[in-house]
């Protein structure tokens, strides 16, 4: 119970950072997924379950205040991330680091393919455009910040 | 049916994840209802109380950055300033020579903008300044670039109503910069904004400015107020119908100033 107050609070800060100044880490208008990164990083050193919810219910926060026509997907795509890098809770150390970046990278596409393509598909883009300059930098720029902070918090790490 | 408990923990994640996929899929399907509508604004509204520290920490550390762009600009605008008071003695010293009588003189009160109200058919918004800071009724309205807002239609002892501009009711004489022509701008939501019954033999095009005309106590003359777009012929081609671009976004107008 404790556990999941604490896991509630931390992703609540890491919201109002996302929401409210996550605009400074912009660059060319391609803004990193500080949420994604938490919930990669609570599927995997605390709890699937906490992940899967705590996505869903963060990520319905983030879709109400963005205003988006899609209400949802967000919940939806952070909830399927949250599943995924849950399967790998307590088993990320035993893997090789080339494998566990490759398994990062897997799940920020998930998110990002889930958010960016479908949000963006009726949108004046043509779809190489929006893997190009939208997906791709986005998943890299996210994989760059999540490495970092992997790196301070020791996940990961033998 | 002590086998079967291990099987369903094994599930449990799965089970949570199709719940969790189910109540999104939910949720994209209500989009656009009311009670869809409903949730957003309470999380908007829960969410704007911790918006207000945020802000107010966010403007303390670009005050600095916003200093500097803003001394910037104030050189530029400074050096512009110069040409055209230098212009504009010319012109006065002209105009006396012609026997013109001399421009009204008029100043300005800063407002912030408290709330804005918008329908299909009434939009206005409510500013800090009342009748006890100088505002009078029908005072012409402002923004921080000059450009048309609208005018004072209520007043309070601390607050006024103001009407915008896409109001239905609102009009204005304007005058276009090139060709000099001057008409009544109007607002419609279908329409948009509408010059109405200028001169069929009116030179205007697309693109040339609009600013207001001065043939009224509410607004002096050359308040900037849009962009023609597109010209159409009416009425049998005796008049023409001029649509216009406006220059103010209603959606970041956070200040006002009122002439005075």
């Amino acid at each position: 119970m404790f556990g999941i107050i604490k896991n509630s609070i931390l992703g609540l800060l890491v919201l109002i950072f996302q929401w409210m100044i996550g605009d400074i880490f912009s660059i060319y208008g391609l803004t990193p997924s500080f949420l994604v990164i938490f919930i990669i990083y609570i599927g995997l050193t605390k709890s699937q379950l906490h992940a899967i919810w705590l996505g869903f219910f963060f990520g319905f926060i983030i879709d109400a205040l963005t205003g988006t026509d899609m209400m949802g997907i967000t919940a939806l795509a952070l909830a399927v991330v949250g599943y995924l890098s849950g399967i790998f809770h307590g088993r990320i150390v035993r893997i090789p680091v080339i494998v566990q970046y490759l398994l990062y990278t897997g799940f920020l596409l998930v998110f990002f393919i889930l958010t960016v393509m479908i949000s963006l598909q009726d949108s004046q883009f043509a779809t190489g455009n929006i893997v190009f300059l939208i997906l791709l930098p986005k998943t890299i720029y996210t994989l760059a910040l999540l490495s970092g902070s992997f790196i301070v918090l020791r996940v990961g790490a033998e | 049916m002590a086998s079967k408990a291990p099987s369903i923990s094994r599930y449990k994640s799965l089970v949570n994840l199709l719940a969790a996929i189910i109540l999104s899929l939910l949720i994209i399907a209500s989009n656009g209802t009311a009670t869809m509508d409903r949730t957003r604004a309470i999380v908007l509204e829960s969410s704007a109380y911790l918006y207000v520290p945020i802000q107010w920490m966010k403007t303390i550390f670009s005050v600095e950055k916003d200093y500097r762009e803003l001394q910037q600009r104030h050189i530029k605008a400074q050096i512009e300033l110069n040409k055209t008071r230098t212009l504009a003695k010319e012109n006065q010293r002209l105009r006396s020579m012609l026997g013109f009588k001399g421009d009204k003189h008029f100043s300005v009160i800063p407002a912030n903008v408290l709330s804005d109200v918008g329908s299909h058919t009434m939009n206005s918004l409510t500013v800090d300044q009342g009748s006890d800071d100088g505002v009078t009724l029908l005072s012409g309205v402002v923004d921080a670039e000059a450009q048309l807002v609208g005018k004072v239609v209520a007043i309070s002892p601390h607050t006024a109503l103001v009407q915008l501009v896409n109001d239905k009711n609102f009009r204005v004489s304007v005058r276009e910069m090139r060709s000099r022509d001057v008409g009544i701008l109007s607002y419609t939501l279908k329409t948009g904004y509408v010059i109405q019954d200028v001169p069929k033999n009116a030179e205007v095009i697309a693109g040339d400015s609009v600013v207001t005309s001065g043939f009224s106590d509410i607004f002096p003359e050359h308040i900037f107020v849009g962009w023609v777009s597109t010209i159409s012929p009416v009425v049998e081609d005796y008049v023409k119908s001029v649509r216009v671009d406006l220059a103010t976004d209603f959606n970041r107008v956070e200040e006002v100033f009122i002439l005075k």
